[in-house]
């Protein structure tokens, strides 16, 4: 089993429960197949950027799921039949590269709140200082006139 | 005493700095990576590392062909 992630975009001009009936359709053939849909995320409808079938704008749908290899072909196969679906797209995951880019993104928000936590500390310190300076600087304006 | 050649800069990839993934879904982000007529940007402007550059150039084509960046523009 490996992990893909399906995105397609469908024909946004049919009635919205045409569009959860391509989306439940599509995830039928996966879970009939073997396969096992981990996580779907409709994004909704969207403009496209450019013509699609005559139309500037689809009902996108994102699929992750696990499959044996040959489910992607039978995937593609139904895909390609039904003409509600006007793109798709399935690529593999690459789970590594995901763990370490969040790995990093979490290193990154640790790195900015110790940061900022140190800008407020500086700052406050900065101020407590301007006061105690101020009655100094009046004396050396004294001193230059 | 003027140099007669003026080197730019050298950029450094910026996803090498945040390592962060590249991703054809965000098109967003990778319209920065091109042109107003929807070209893909050369390493040169765009100052990424070539392994880098690779994916990107492999991510603006996902995203074209899902229609989330135009393959070309006359605006």
């Amino acid at each position: 089993m490996k992990k893909y992630e399906l995105l397609f975009l469908i024909d946004s001009s049919i009635e919205n429960e045409k569009i959860d009936e391509v989306v439940a359709k599509i995830s039928d053939v996966i879970k009939n197949n073997g396969g096992n849909v981990t996580e779907l995320n409709n994004w909704g409808k969207k403009k496209t950027a450019y013509e699609v079938n005559k139309k500037w704008e689809g009902f996108y749908s994102l699929i992750n799921f696990e499959a044996p290899a040959e489910l992607i072909k039978e995937l593609e196969r139904v895909m390609r039949i039904d003409e509600r679906v006007m793109k798709f797209l399935v690529v593999k995951v690459d789970e590594k590269k995901i763990a370490q880019a969040e790995f990093f993104a979490q290193k990154r928000k640790e790195r900015e709140a110790a940061r900022s936590a140190r800008f407020a500390a500086e700052r406050a310190a900065a101020e407590e200082a301007e006061k105690a300076s101020q009655p100094v600087e009046s004396t050396q304006t004294e001193v230059q006139e | 005493m003027k140099r007669e050649m003026r080197r730019p800069k050298k950029k450094v990839c910026s996803f090498c700095v945040d390592k962060s993934l590249i991703d054809y879904k965000d098109a967003n982000r990778l319209k920065r990576y091109v042109t107003e007529r929807g070209k893909i940007l050369p390493r040169r402007i765009t100052g990424c590392c070539a392994a880098h550059q690779r994916e990107l150039t492999v991510a603006i084509k996902r995203a074209r062909h899902m229609a989330l960046l135009p393959y070309t523009s006359n605006e």
